[in-house]
């Protein structure tokens, strides 16, 4: 069962098997555990979860406005909005990892494009 | 010379003149004091005030004990008695036809035991001692009155949750989770953590620089020794869960196990793999490790023995009630957040969520009410807080009398509206027991509603033998006393009791 952790929390230990946090903030574990960990913090995994990011940043900029977008900090409906702006394809089983990937793609070719 | 210049020399000389006797050497004994006061209170010839008679200054509360009749036993073992708890106990219809006859009911008995136990508690005074103490106090006198003070004080724990029979077996092993911030703990370091549970008895003696008791083995003012069990668990298996890597010492562990019934307390230890010690005792089944663990007392030294029972107690209410199978309601709060747990619950309309499921079920199941609350301070403190906040949108309103504008700060809620009784609201006394640890509320109930039920007391202290002293013959030169009793905790209808533990701070 995909459960999302609590902010600030690597891993967690049950009966004594060891389960890691993974960089997006979720963890799978048995479902017979999952009423336990509610004491430490962990929720259900929804794929609308914010998910903390590695925090890169990737500088982009508009044609009208020059702005900086930082893709870590979008939440999955901005996601969804940047990619259909700049014509990319996402859909709705993509996770949150995935769309911030597409993200990130899309801006480093144009920001290619630009230099060319 | 003028005249002003004159009379100014004449007050110089006059001055000179009174101070030269005292600084003259020929009239240096008279700046001597013969006698002056002693700076010591027990130094020089200074009177030492000192009221005659030791002032007792501790309390002896036992409201327990003052409350539940003592009555007389007939010799034996064991009390014992029977008692039919339910009639027509299989919902027999009794419309009859005509010239016929009804069906036969039927009744469900049980039957009830409770083994007599021995108190007792031994007091002494060496003879240079009541020598010394002649014209100021009694000694010997003394040694009678705080030995029977402190059986009154054992018996009154006792009475609350002495346990004779409820093992708590193996703590469940913890269940941790690393936290990057919070907390003061290093880095990509192993820490183990070891989960004791406690009964009321433990939780009473535990402190952290002082350790829990696993088997105690007494020396007995004869010579003899007695082993029984501290009031904790067996230890749990230990968890061991190494902190992330990211090279800030400000992890935390949040900890936690399944709440074990009859457990009025948890202590926790923690450390390397092996020497893990006593960090914390709560009253909840959680707690968040923030550094490393203050006390001394390694969980190894407990050994792996389960010690929760007390061979030499009887059951006191607590257990009682919460023995399986006995009728009582029992309801542990959920874990809830580790290190907070999970409080009561106001209901906003005045009352305690948690308090009506006991009520409403001791109605359903009994149709009885209870009529006294056994909080500790800190439940009282919450229960106030929540039926008063809890209140503010409700129906009802508070009114304060603020006369001579004088308004007295702070609020108590001393009773509360059982609202399934048949009589109308029922009201319960709101009392706070010395002995009960945070997080545990024990109902008693004093009178029940059936009628010639043949119980005259609900609950009482059968004794084969009530409060005695012996001054013991000398084998020394020392006066040897000691205040025994001899009883059982009688309780005719557990059912008509409700524990709720676990209870969050808050």
């Amino acid at each position: 069962m995909k459960l999302r952790a609590p902010q600030g929390c690597a891993s967690i230990c049950h009966d004594g098997r060891i389960f890691v946090v993974a960089d997006d903030g979720s963890i799978d574990v048995p479902k017979a555990i999952a009423a336990t960990l509610d004491a430490h913090g962990f929720t259900p995994w929804a794929d609308a979860d914010a998910v903390p990011d590695t925090g890169e940043e990737i500088e982009a900029e508009d044609v009208e406005a020059p702005r900086r977008i930082n893709v870590a900090t979008l939440t999955r409906a901005e996601l969804f909005a940047f990619l259909r702006e700049r014509g990319a394809s996402a859909s709705r089983r993509d996770t949150n990892v995935k769309l911030r990937a597409t993200a990130r793609s899309v801006l480093k070719a144009q920001a290619a494009s630009k230099a060319d | 010379m003028s005249m002003e210049t004159t009379s100014q020399d004449s007050l110089a000389q006059i001055k000179a003149a009174q101070s030269r006797p005292l600084a003259d050497p020929r009239f240096a004994q008279l700046n001597k004091s013969t006698f002056t006061e002693n700076a010591s209170a027990t130094s020089g010839l200074t009177f030492y005030d000192l009221e005659v008679g030791a002032k007792l200054i501790y309390p002896v509360l036992t409201p327990l004990r003052n409350m539940i009749p003592r009555v007389s036993g007939k010799g034996g073992i064991q009390a014992n008695w029977r008692a039919i708890t339910a009639i027509n106990s299989s919902g027999l219809r009794v419309g009859v036809s005509a010239a016929n006859r009804g069906g036969v009911m039927a009744v469900a008995t049980q039957d009830y035991t409770a083994a007599y136990k021995g108190l007792g508690i031994e007091t002494s005074v060496d003879f240079e001692a009541q020598y010394a103490g002649q014209g100021f106090d009694d000694l010997r006198g003394l040694a009678g009155k705080t030995g029977l003070e402190a059986l009154m004080l054992g018996e009154e724990a006792m009475i609350l949750g002495g346990n004779s029979g409820h093992s708590l077996g193996q703590t469940p092993t913890p269940s941790l989770s690393d936290q990057t911030t919070g907390g003061t703990l290093a880095a990509n370091t192993a820490y183990s953590v070891i989960c004791v549970a406690l009964t009321l008895d433990a939780m009473m003696n535990a402190t952290v620089a002082g350790g829990i008791q696993g088997a105690i083995t007494r020396d007995n003012a004869d010579g003899t020794s007695d082993t029984f069990g501290g009031g904790a668990a067996k230890p749990s298996t230990n968890a061991s869960l190494t902190t992330a890597n990211d090279g800030n010492a400000t992890h935390a562990l949040k900890a936690s196990v399944a709440a074990v019934t009859g457990a009025l307390g948890y202590a926790w230890f923690w450390g390397a793999v092996g020497s893990e010690v006593l960090g914390a005792i709560t009253t909840i089944n959680s707690v968040v490790i923030t550094a490393a663990a203050t006390g001394t007392q390694t969980a190894s030294s407990l050994g792996t023995a389960d010690n929760s029972v007390n061979a030499l107690a009887y059951d006191g209410l607590l257990y009682q009630a919460m023995k399986q199978g006995s009728g009582a309601y029992f309801a542990t709060m959920p874990t809830g957040t580790a290190g907070a747990g999970t409080p009561l619950t106001a209901d906003d309309a005045g009352g305690i969520v948690e308090i009506d499921a006991a009520l409403k079920s001791l109605w359903d199941n009994y149709r009885l009410s209870p009529d006294t609350i056994w909080v500790n301070s800190q439940e009282a403190l919450n229960i106030s807080k929540k039926i008063v906040s809890g209140s503010a949108n409700a129906a009802q309103r508070f009114i304060f009398d603020s006369s001579q504008s004088q308004v007295g700060g702070g609020i108590m809620v001393r009773s509360y509206l059982n609202r399934f009784s048949m009589q109308g609201a029922a009201v319960l006394d709101i009392r706070v027991h010395p002995n009960l640890p945070a997080g545990t509320i024990l109902m008693t109930t004093r009178m029940l509603p059936y009628p010639l039920s043949g119980v005259g007391n609900v609950m009482q202290i059968r004794t084969r033998q009530d409060y005695y002293q012996i001054e013991w013959p000398l084998r020394s030169r020392r006066y040897e006393y000691g205040v025994y009793v001899d009883e059982v905790l009688q309780h005719y209808f557990p059912p008509s009791m409700a524990v709720i533990t676990n209870i969050g701070n808050g």
